[in-house]
């Protein structure tokens, strides 16, 4: 692509056909772009306390593998995937033990944060409380999820990915996403029972 | 239809599935239904909000990797879509220059040129031969006259000169 073409109004491969030539302002330019969706991916897996920093790791490893970068899928699902690995990587490196998707345990999520940084939409305290309750109570049924379910749930509705994206990232067929993503919502809601 | 979505259908809904026809039109037209909905789906985006309200200062991060990256080596590779095209045109080339390598002594060699020369020779030597067969059919001597080759008027023939 000529380089008159202005950063922000690139397209993300071009962007990456250049930080592959090792220009690093193109590649802020993507950082800049998809950084709060590797943020969203990594916290699914390791957290609030862990997200940033493997989402930076995730960052370093898309710049040194950006020579592998085929094209075939779309960049922000490439990148997708490699925040996914990093953070199944962290985990695995940190825990020692079989994997476990946040919040799997129920006692290591951020049930105290979920309550502080409710919407002060319902001022009426009771109305207040029970969605709360139902936060907390969606938090403890989603550790219950098989892990696939959990992990597709999470990637489609706190991740915020398409379902075609969540096919490509975790390399399945879309059919899979949707019957999984179906079954998990199926099960909360449940389990949620009156308190939804 | 007039049956309110069950648990599956609204599952469906939420979950991004297509509703049949006849369900669909239920829940346009149902405020019941749609609450059903509704209610599962700020649960969830209120769990969200709680998380987006951990989400770091993405400035801050966004220097803090590039600082990162400045410290990295240097990604330096082809330009266009990946090592893959590179590859192939490495391929490429090796196949062409095994290509010319095979061909280059049949070129410049003393033995093949000989070796050509040999089969050339023995062609001609089958063709002249099959030429000279009068068993051939099509390939029998021509018998020509003079009149044949409308020589009569012009040149004298040996037999009408006295």
């Amino acid at each position: 692509m000529s380089r008159s073409v202005e950063l922000p109004d690139a397209e993300d491969h071009d962007l990456v056909d250049r930080a592959r030539i090792g220009d690093r302002d193109a590649f802020g330019e993507l950082v800049g772009r998809h950084q709060r969706r590797v943020w969203l991916v990594c916290r699914q897996y390791v957290g609030p306390d862990e997200a940033d920093a493997v989402a930076q790791e995730a960052w370093l490893k898309a710049w040194s593998a950006l020579t592998s970068f085929d094209g075939r899928a779309a960049f922000t699902t490439w990148l997708t995937r490699i925040s996914i690995n990093t953070a199944l990587d962290e985990i695995r490196r940190r825990r020692r033990e079989p994997l476990r998707l946040h919040g799997e345990t129920g006692s290591d999520d951020d049930a105290p944060s979920v309550m502080d940084r409710m919407s002060d939409a319902a001022v009426d305290p009771e109305a207040r409380s029970i969605q709360r309750q139902a936060v907390e109570r969606l938090r403890r049924c989603e550790g219950r999820l098989p892990d696939r379910q959990r992990e597709i749930f999470r990637l489609r509705f706190y991740a915020e990915l398409e379902l075609d994206e969540i096919a490509g990232a975790l390399g399945v067929h879309v059919g899979t996403v949707k019957t999984q993503l179906h079954r998990a919502v199926h099960r909360l809601r449940r389990e949620l029972g009156d308190v939804r | 239809m007039t049956n309110h979505l069950n648990d599956d259908q609204i599952a469906a809904v939420v979950a991004g599935l297509e509703l049949e026809p006849g369900a669909r039109a239920h829940l346009d037209g149902c405020v019941g239904c749609r609450r059903a909905l509704a209610d599962f789906e700020e649960t969830v985006a209120r769990r969200r909000d709680a998380m987006l309200a951990g989400l770091p200062d993405l400035e801050a991060q966004r220097h803090a990797i590039m600082a990162r990256i400045e410290d990295a080596p240097a990604v330096v590779g082809p330009r266009g879509r990946g090592v893959r095209h590179t590859l192939l045109a490495l391929a490429a080339a090796a196949v062409l220059a095994i290509g010319i390598a095979a061909l280059w002594p049949e070129r410049s060699g003393d033995r093949a040129l000989a070796g050509g020369d040999v089969a050339v020779a023995t062609i001609l030597e089958e063709t002249e031969a099959l030429l000279a067969d009068d068993a051939i059919p099509g390939f029998e001597p021509i018998q020509w006259d003079a009149e044949d080759l409308g020589l009569d008027s012009e040149v004298p023939t040996p037999s009408t000169t006295s």
